[in-house]
């Protein structure tokens, strides 16, 4: 269907291919991303990766095998199928045509195909043993015939012994592990563990438009070229996946948080956190269709349904790439031109899974989940306060203020306290300290005054759950208003309950637990002071 | 009592007529478009129409805020962008005017905001103050949208910045010709602006809380030294908010300019005033190689601890389009209807009341200080003579009408200087001026007495049109 789209790409791929001279950390992530971008033309990609591995002269073989190996430990399936194909070839011909030293990181960088990719979770190797093996043998095989080709004479014999056996005492030079014959590893036929079922596919694959991803000349950017040890940057995949449907009503919608809020955690088997959603309905096979980000269309893939068990064979866990440090600075203009998606990252996944109706992240873990759920029942709220509001008729407030402090009302900070609005104190005889407070007067006289025990005046604060300004500790008798507390210590009809209950209000609204939400909820029909 | 006729149209008098009656038509044809990773949809929308964006899949972000999925957002009367890091698919039903942009600034970008974190976290560690940020360039540079990416990105980092406005031509949560700073501890309202300031009832985006001085020319040149006296008092307010928050105070501020300060000498010097009355230590400027080296000039050399500032070049985005003075005409008078009437997501309901010419205490801004400081130099009064020549004290004519006044925190009794002084606590609008029976129909949002206090004339934001 769209092979000349793959032949745009892989011919994009293979430009930006041949200005790969160096080994730039920034262009090999960059080639990678692109790769990640486009797997619905991985295949295109991969032989122009291949195609240009061996053409490209022998400088330039080692970075080009960068960029391969790059892909293959950081996006993975499809390419790491692909990409095995033939690459025993590629690798023995190009190991062929270099020098002792790219022969050497080329050897290291064999080695760690045998092996996990660093910091992920699964254990398979990045390229299954059966791709790997041949090449180790081969290698070994030819390293032993150089080193009889030195020795011949006094070697012959031994050579002959070694054969099939090779030992790391008769390869000196070379820091090689067992070979993975004798390792204790799962074949790589093993079921996929659970949680790359739903590994989602990359981010709206697009067609590249050519000569988009160019990158800049390697000269220009400050990476030390050879610090490719660590795997690239990796642009996380996005993660929308919610699970609650906006157009849920809202009562079922705060059933639903509610219950949520009390499930289990996802099990701790299923590592790639940032893309497991803290609700169940992720853990499910079949996840909601609003985590169908626009399936990339495997035209070119036939080898997938022909290799099942490698489905999954690089899934690289995002935590295993994230942990880049944020080097930014301002002293270096380059240093703010230079795309680091692994920073990206830390706006997105890294923060959790977002509100449905916001779009406010909320981390995955116990009080992340415990404050979505607060924030949930917060938009609930509002959404009925509102079709309240809306009956009463509501005006711009003045503006107030230096005192004046958003409480983040979805926080596990809602003040709860037994709102007694209207200012009459309650009469609730509660075992919980009941705070007091009382809106703010619209009069501006009455907005000034003060109180008549103590002198002060009142301290305007934005209570959120209330949505409006209001003076804490404040109660009204008669005409006028007093701090609760003064008037309690003045008159002494009431208990000493009241006293203690009013610290400065940051302390209270610092410390409550909203379990009493159903006192709250009651009692935030407004009263206008006046109107 | 409220205005009748007004409840059925949220706030927004005649227009949003029109946006209704547009809409049958604009929902047979919905476009879905396909944003590639790295890249920004912008679109138009003109005054008085409404588009509704849904992101289908993928992620989005408007102004540094990430926009929640299947949500649909409905903007009126706006030139935005909404980028992508990861590529997504938009549903817009209805058309507007709109292109998709592959070459973005959004990695320097969003890089000046990492760069910024690595302050914060370095302030939070020391419990030292974060990064005082000033954003300086030409008009219509993306000053106002740079700023709300980064106070997006650092609220989402659950940051709460302080978010200082300079810019007298645009308000920010108030109405034009107001500087104010605002700390945001909570998603900013991706469909207005900035968000509402707030009102009686409940919000379904939490309101924010600014706090508004008054300076109401169209230029800071009009009068310089008005202009540095208010900024001092803002920078004051802000600084002592600071230090009784620390969320704030680790976070920082990130101060917007009026873009005409960025145009010559004058303009320059009043940059100079705002970094020092806010302490700036780092400057971004915006599409303007001169403004640059002029910056780097003044303020780079200064190599003191404490009082080093870092001037950074950053480019203009492409989507920055010029905004004419009838598009800005026009977001000046739905700054103003919204102040008291409230927007599609919710009505207010003013109050009307009939005020004596001799009751009311007005008090009209001086464009010009020096003028009229030399004029009456000669004059011996006892007063200050600094503090009598902010304002003169006019009586009502027919000349007020339909012109925006803000009542001051202050008394009759206050020098001028402390009118000047003080913060607003909301603006008034002349209905009607019937110089017969020397009455004032005004327009408040909230049944209060205005009478006890100064109320401040400026020639901005202008004389509007009829609202009521």
């Amino acid at each position: 269907m769209n092979s000349e789209i793959s032949e745009g790409v892989a011919e994009d791929f293979r430009q930006a291919l041949l200005d790969l001279t160096l080994n730039s950390r920034y262009e090999i992530s960059n080639l990678t991303v692109i790769a990640r971008e486009n797997t619905e033309h991985a295949y295109a990609i991969s032989e122009a990766l291949k195609t240009h591995i061996k053409q490209t002269s022998s400088q330039k073989k080692l970075p080009a095998f960068y960029v391969l190996d790059s892909i293959v430990k950081n996006v993975g399936t499809p390419y790491t199928i692909f990409l095995s194909r033939g690459l025993y070839a590629t690798f023995m011909e190009a190991y062929a045509s270099v020098d002792t030293v790219v022969r050497r990181k080329m050897d290291e960088m064999l080695k760690t195909w045998k092996e996990p990719v660093p910091g992920a979770l699964d254990s398979r190797p990045v390229f299954p043993r059966d791709v790997t093996s041949p090449i180790e043998n081969a290698l070994i095989k030819a390293k032993t015939s150089a080193v009889q080709a030195h020795n011949e004479y006094l070697r012959s014999r031994q050579q002959q012994q070694d054969r099939g056996r090779p030992s790391a005492s008769a390869l000196p030079h070379r820091e090689t592990p067992t070979p993975p014959n004798y390792r204790q590893q799962p074949p790589p036929s093993n079921v996929p563990p659970p949680q790359n079922n739903y590994r989602p596919p990359p981010p709206a694959p697009m067609p590249t438009p050519p000569t988009m991803y160019r990158p800049p000349p390697a000269t220009v950017l400050p990476i030390p070229p050879v610090a490719y040890g660590q795997p690239p940057v990796q642009p996380a995949i996005p993660n929308n996946s919610n699970p609650l449907p906006t157009q849920l009503p809202p009562s079922m919608l705060l059933e639903l948080l509610r219950a949520t809020g009390r499930l289990p955690a996802v099990p701790p088997t299923a590592p790639p956190v940032t893309s497991t959603p803290p609700f169940p309905g992720n853990a499910l096979p079949g996840f909601p269709p609003s985590f169908v980000i626009p399936p990339p269309t495997h035209v070119s893939t036939p080898p997938v349904a022909r290799t099942p068990p490698f489905q999954n064979a690089t899934p690289v866990p995002r935590t295993a790439l994230v942990e880049l440090p944020n080097d930014v600075v301002f002293s270096d203009p380059h240093s703010l031109k230079l795309p680091r998606p692994h920073l990206i990252s830390r706006l997105y996944e890294k923060l959790g899974t977002a509100c449905t109706q916001c779009g406010r992240r909320f981390q995955s873990d116990e009080a992340g989940r415990k404050k979505k759920a607060d924030h949930m029942d917060w938009h609930f709220k509002v959404h009925q306060r509102m079709r309240e509001a809306e009956k009463n008729g509501q005006h711009r407030s003045l503006y107030d203020w230096i005192k004046s402090r958003e409480v983040e009302g979805d926080s596990v900070t809602v003040p709860n306290e037994g709102l007694n609005g209207s200012g009459i104190a309650s009469s609730s005889v509660d075992s919980k300290p009941e705070l007091q407070y009382l809106p703010v007067p619209d009069d501006p006289a009455l907005a000034s005054s003060h109180c008549p025990i103590c002198q002060e005046k009142f301290e305007p604060k934005w209570l959120y759950n209330a949505d409006e300004f209001v003076w804490m500790d404040a109660r009204k008798v008669g005409d006028r208003i007093f701090h609760a507390s003064c008037y309690a210590e003045a008159t002494k009809d009431l208990s000493s309950i009241l006293k203690k209950a009013t610290p400065e209000p940051a302390g209270i609204l610092g410390k409550r637990k909203a379990e009493d939400d159903q006192v709250a909820y009651r009692s935030k029909i407004k009263i206008e002071p006046t109107s | 009592m409220s205005i009748p006729g007004i409840p059925g149209i949220p706030g927004l008098g005649q227009a949003p007529a029109a946006a209704s009656f547009a809409a049958p038509t604009a929902t047979s044809s919905v476009v879905l478009h396909e944003l590639q990773a790295n890249s920004e949809w912008r679109f138009e929308v003109a005054f008085g129409r409404s588009i509704e964006v849904k992101l289908l899949s993928g992620t989005a972000e408007i102004f540094g805020t990430e926009l929640a999925e299947k949500h649909a957002y409905t903007f009126r009367g706006t030139k935005a962008s909404i980028f992508t890091w990861h590529g997504c698919r938009l549903e817009v039903p209805g058309t507007c005017e709109e292109y998709t942009a592959e070459d973005t600034p959004m990695v320097p970008y969003v890089n000046t905001h990492f760069a910024l974190e690595k302050l914060r976290d370095e302030a939070a560690q020391n419990k030292g103050e974060g990064p005082r940020v000033l954003v300086v360039g030409p008009n219509n540079a993306g000053k106002t949208s740079l700023v709300k990416i980064l106070a997006g990105y650092a609220i989402r980092m659950e940051r709460q910045p302080m978010v200082i406005n300079t810019d007298n031509r645009e308000g920010l949560l108030s109405i034009p010709g107001s500087l104010t700073a605002t700390p945001f501890a909570s998603i900013i309202d991706v469909e207005q602006g900035w968000g509402s300031s707030p009102t009686s009832g409940p919000s379904p985006v939490p309101v924010k809380l600014p706090l508004c001085y008054y300076y109401g020319l169209p230029s800071p040149e009009d009068n310089t030294k008005m202009f540095k006296s208010v900024v001092t008092r803002l920078a004051l307010a802000a600084t002592s908010r600071l230090a009784a928050d620390p969320a704030v105070k680790e976070t920082g501020m990130i101060i917007d300019t009026p873009g005409v300060l960025s145009q010559g000498k004058e303009g320059y010097d009043l940059i100079s005033h705002i970094v020092m009355e806010f302490s700036v230590n780092i400057i971004l400027v915006l599409g303007s190689e001169r403004l640059y080296s002029e910056m780097n000039r003044r303020f780079a050399s200064n190599t003191t601890p404490g009082q080093a500032v870092t001037v950074v070049k950053l480019d203009k985005s492409g989507g920055c389009v010029d905004r004419d003075d009838a598009f800005m005409r026009q977001t000046q008078e739905l700054a103003i209807r919204e102040y008291f009437f409230g927007d599609s997501k919710r009505t207010l309901s003013p109050h009307t009341q009939n005020v004596n010419f001799d009751d009311i205490t007005i008090y009209r801004i001086r464009e010009s200080s020096s003028t009229h400081i030399s004029f009456l130099s000669g004059d011996s009064t006892e007063l200050d003579p600094s503090s009598s020549e902010i304002y003169e004290k006019v009586s009502p004519t027919g000349l007020l009408l339909h012109c925006i006044f803000a009542v001051m925190y202050a008394t009759l009794r206050d020098t001028q200087e402390t009118i000047r002084d003080a913060s607003v606590m909301g603006f008034v609008y002349v209905a009607e001026v019937d110089e017969k029976k020397r009455r004032l129909k005004i327009l408040a949002p909230l049944n209060t007495r205005i009478t006890d206090r100064p109320m401040v004339w400026g020639t901005w934001p202008e004389s509007s049109v009829s609202l009521i």
